[in-house]
């Protein structure tokens, strides 16, 4: 279990390596190819000033910037007993799906915000798509599961990301105007979990965070009980 | 007190007391320690329970926190409208009948309060909100900390509390808590459990205060006070407590004291030991009753013993102790009845001894006493003989004691037999030479001729013939006397009688008794004589047988007794010696005889004073010195006196009384042996004593006439007197026949009634001027 975890962590990282590599490309050849097109760069440091993967970070308009639609279906998987991934991000009013790829039943809820949910998804079922109205911060567990714990964040915007292994999440934005930079992470030990930031953008520009104090650990989704017959379920 | 029951009843009573005492002390101490034990063993138990029973409560607290902080239905309606949450929050709480119930949002704001609240006692209670809803928690650090139990108070109610995060994955979206009241309820718990008086208190702004009690209706400043005293270490001596601090934290700290009344607990201990008492006292009861009986039962027969020993000691040997065990006491009993024979047997030895001579086993003075007592008080006519062996003191003298006892034993063994055959009463032996008899009034004649012919045959003894001779008194019952005293006293007077008479028999005759009379009465008298001038001196002359003058004079000493007349020197010159007043009588004598020859040189007669000298004189160390300066006093000379010594006087001491005759001897006077004759003093001794001559004694002078025997004897005496140079003096002529006898045979000197008797000086000198020379008067 170690090694396959292990393996897929490392996969994990390759594939996040790969996008991010492919996101900042896709940025600067955006940029490039459409001329009123500004990149903005935001990387995130740890206290201890080392790049810090997986911090999500988004852009919210403060000047009424007409923001595009993301038709996008996000999908939220359970898999081996957990969310997957952990942080889901998603613009409001865009399908998100529950795909249950555990070959064991999930009750998935959510509790404490606005869009309380809850719904039981059998095994190898998708649950029926979701829509949500209003930005918000969806904290999600498992009724069965205790342990699986994930976290979906409802956003007005579209310029949303997560940093890459290097500590970067780049954004090509069109509008020019005044943004509020956040950057959020619910281990992040900090006002509401998230470090805010205004900016004037106008050109390219780039922003860092650098955290105030060290990052909670990411709660591990494995069973603490030492026993793995569930895993056979 | 000092009986032997009181001693062995006192020994076992100490003995008893002793191992009461050390049984009694073992029991308290051990009971000491098992109180202490108990105490301690009951307050670390109380201590054990309420700390295992306040963590399992908080405990118990924590998992249900835990269990209902993973409720879905809670987390659902957590952030839902408050009447939701409450129904819900309501509904875990009865699950375990919490006390307090809340929940606590993520933002620290209490935003659901659950309070039990007891209306009327402890059945009826309601659940109220609680004030604190809408306000933040006031224990932020807790929300963080993760450590479930707590202390929390909300106005005066404690509360045990436990929370838990409520959580959605790994988000906490609040935290719920649950909680249980610290009260009267819990102390009243426990108190029952541990059987002790529960007090909670807290400390807070550094004060503590009463949280709850189990004595609902104690004073709770004194409850209080009690709790602060046990915490503080401070417990009472009267109670017994144990405490337990649980500290929140530094500024609030819950004080639990459990005590009781150190009374209350050993009161259980306190009955046994009571009851211990009262075991321990009556069987010192039981064994003080015991041992007294058995001090009686040994010593019951003791007593019985001492009973019987007290009579004995009174002379009763008829009652015989019977005891019928088989132990000591009743060998001691045999041992008593044993010793009880042997002296009745040893008594009568003695009682025997007592009323019986050793010598003869006659019967002795005593049995003759109760037997004139008898008689006399029946007034009984008898004759009582009181025999005296004659000459007995001759045999002593000449063949011994021996000899002499074995005549005393014939003579007793005659009488006796003549006892059995004769009407004798009772044969008496009073000791040595004397026996009384008691015989029938009418036959006293034949009585009396048939003791002399009993006694008449001689008496052989080795070879040795021995004449047993009797002189008898006799004194008839009640002739004479009729008690029993006098009558013997006048048996005895008749008895001396025969003495001076020298007859055989000699009844009692009133005359008899002047010198015997009040003899005892003379002793005292003649201490008097002297300075009362009682005594007077008569002089009775010697007469010279050649020249038929008289040429001495022999002083005798006579008392003019003033209520008894004249008492003859034979009463008492023997007194006189015995009662040692010889040496004042002869010192008299002596200067009255010289004094009265004086007297007669003054009329021209010439007289040689005789005068007697005791033995008793003989011992006296200035008897000579004495001598010597009356005659220097009065200007006599020494060949003027005579001094007559007898012979028994010289056997006595013969060495001193022959130094000091010699002294006499050598300044001139002369001396004379006296009784010469009857002392059987030995021709030897006569040799040696410095005599002039030999007074022939008169009981061989007197019946000179008819007895040739006597006449022998005196004729060889003068022979042998003459052959020795020594002058011979008769004493007792009596008749002209002895007169003529003894001038005949050349005799000096004679005296006696023939001649004259013993006159008074005065008379004397008449009589002497009268006959210059003696003439035999006519018949």
């Amino acid at each position: 279990m170690d090694i396959f975890l292990n393996s897929k962590t490392f996969i994990l990282a390759l594939s996040l390596l790969f996008t991010a590599l492919a996101q900042a490309s896709t940025c600067n050849k955006v940029a490039a190819e459409k001329k009123q097109l500004m990149c903005l760069q935001v990387s995130v440091h740890s206290h201890t000033d080392k790049a810090l993967s997986g911090m999500v970070v988004y852009l919210e308009p403060l000047d009424g910037q007409v923001m595009p639609k993301s038709s996008n279906t996000l999908t939220i998987a359970q898999h081996a007993q957990s969310f997957e991934p952990y942080l889901s991000i998603s613009q409001v009013n865009q399908q998100v799906n529950f795909e249950n790829q555990d070959d064991i039943t999930h009750h998935i809820y959510s509790a404490g915000s606005e869009n309380k949910f809850s719904f039981k998804i059998r095994t190898g079922k998708t649950s029926a798509n979701l829509l949500f109205e209003k930005p918000d911060e969806i904290a999600m567990g498992c009724n069965i599961h205790d342990w699986m714990s994930g976290y979906l964040l409802l956003l007005n915007t579209p310029y949303f990301a997560k940093t890459n292994a290097q500590g970067f999440a780049d954004f090509a934005v069109s509008e020019q105007g005044s943004y509020r930079v956040v950057v959020w992470h619910p281990q992040m030990q900090a006002a509401n979990n998230r470090m805010v930031l205004t900016k004037q953008l106008t050109s390219n520009d780039k922003v860092i965070f650098t955290l105030d104090k060290v990052m909670q650990a990411i709660p591990k989704q494995e069973n603490a009980d030492d026993f793995d017959f569930l895993s056979d379920y | 007190m000092k009986s032997l029951q009181n001693k062995i009843f006192l020994f076992f009573v100490l003995l008893l007391v002793m191992v009461q005492a050390i049984a009694f002390w073992t029991l308290y101490s051990a009971n000491q320690n098992q109180e202490a034990a108990e105490i301690n063993n009951r307050l670390s138990t109380a201590k054990t329970i309420f700390t295992e029973l306040f963590d399992r409560r908080l405990t118990f607290l924590a998992a249900f926190a835990e269990t209902a902080a993973k409720d879905y239905g809670l987390k659902e309606v957590f952030d839902d409208d408050s009447r939701s949450l409450l129904v819900a929050l309501n509904n875990h709480r009865k699950r375990i009948d919490a006390d307090l119930a809340m929940t606590i949002s993520a933002d620290g704001v209490i935003t659901g309060q659950l309070q039990k609240h007891f209306a009327d006692g402890a059945h009826h209670s309601k659940i109220r909100q609680g004030s604190e809803r809408n306000t933040p928690f006031r224990f932020a650090d807790w929300l963080e900390s993760g450590q479930a139990a707590h202390l929390y108070m909300i106005g005066d109610d404690l509360y045990q509390v436990s929370l838990s995060p409520v959580s959605v994955g790994a988000k906490t979206i609040g935290w719920i808590a649950f909680g249980f009241q610290i009260d009267q309820r819990l102390a009243t718990e426990f108190s029952n459990i541990t059987g002790l008086n529960t007090v909670f208190i807290i400390n807070y702004d550094e004060m503590w205060r009463l949280i709850a009690s189990s004595q609902t209706d104690a004073d709770s400043a004194s409850e209080l006070n009690i709790a602060q005293q046990v915490i503080q270490k401070n417990t009472p001596a009267n109670i017994i407590a144990t405490y337990s601090l649980v500290t929140e934290f530094e500024l609030q700290q819950l004080g639990v004291a459990m005590y009781g009344l150190r009374a209350d607990f050993v009161a259980l201990l306190q009955e046994q030991w009571w009851r211990l008492l009262m075991l321990a006292a009556l069987t010192l009861l039981a064994s003080l009753a015991s041992a007294y009986l058995i001090a009686a039962s040994i010593s019951k027969p003791i007593k019985r013993l001492v009973k019987q020993a007290k009579v004995i000691a009174s002379g009763d040997y008829q009652q015989t102790v019977t005891l019928q065990d088989k132990n000591e006491i009743g060998q001691l009993a045999q041992g008593f009845n044993q010793m009880q024979a042997a002296v009745l047997q040893r008594e009568e030895a003695i009682l025997h001894s007592a009323n019986h001579d050793t010598l003869t086993d006659l019967p002795n003075r005593n049995v003759l006493n109760e037997r004139l007592a008898t008689l006399t008080a029946a007034k009984q006519n008898f004759v009582l003989l009181h025999l005296n062996i004659s000459r007995l003191k001759d045999v002593n003298d000449t063949l011994g004691h021996d000899v002499g006892d074995e005549v005393i034993k014939e003579v007793a063994a005659r009488l006796l037999s003549l006892a059995k055959v004769t009407k004798f009463q009772l044969l008496v032996h009073l000791g040595a030479d004397e026996f009384v008899l008691l015989a029938d009034h009418l036959e006293l004649d034949d009585s009396l001729a048939a003791l002399q012919a009993g006694l008449e045959k001689s008496f052989d003894y080795q070879g040795i013939s021995i004449q047993l001779q009797v002189r008898i008194g006799v004194a008839l019952c009640p002739e004479h006397a009729s008690d029993a005293k006098s009558l013997v006293q006048k048996a005895d007077t008749a008895l001396h009688h025969t003495r001076s008479t020298g007859q055989r028999v000699q009844i009692y005759q009133a005359e008899l008794d002047v010198n015997t009379v009040e003899r005892l009465s003379l002793i005292n008298d003649l201490k008097q004589a002297i300075p009362a001038g009682q005594l007077e001196l008569h002089f009775q002359p010697k007469l010279c047988l050649k020249t038929m003058v008289v040429t001495h004079a022999e002083a005798l000493v006579r008392w003019q007794h003033p209520t008894l007349g004249m008492v003859p020197p034979d009463s008492f010159i023997h007194i006189a010696e015995q009662t040692g007043q010889i040496k004042a009588l002869t010192r008299w004598v002596f200067s009255s005889a010289l004094a009265q020859f004086k007297t007669w040189q003054a009329v021209g007669i010439d007289l040689n004073i005789v005068i007697n000298v005791s033995a008793e004189n003989l011992k006296e160390p200035d008897f000579h010195q004495f001598i010597l300066d009356e005659m220097s006093r009065l200007d006599v000379p020494a060949e003027k006196i005579t001094l007559e010594v007898t012979e028994s006087s010289v056997v006595e001491d013969p060495e001193a009384a022959i130094t000091l005759l010699s002294k006499f001897k050598d300044c001139g006077m002369i001396i004379s042996i006296d009784d010469y004759g009857t002392g059987y003093s030995s021709l030897a001794q006569l040799k040696q004593l410095p005599v002039h001559e030999l007074k022939i004694d008169k009981s061989f002078i007197d019946r000179l006439e008819h007895d040739k025997d006597d006449q022998i004897i005196v004729r060889s005496t003068i022979e042998l007197a003459h052959n020795m140079g020594l002058h011979v003096v008769a004493e007792g002529i009596e008749d002209e026949f002895s007169l003529n006898w003894l001038i005949e045979h050349h005799c000096e000197l004679a005296q006696g009634y023939f001649i004259s008797r013993p006159k008074p000086a005065k008379e004397l000198t008449t009589w002497l001027l009268d006959n210059p020379v003696f003439v035999v008067p006519n018949k």
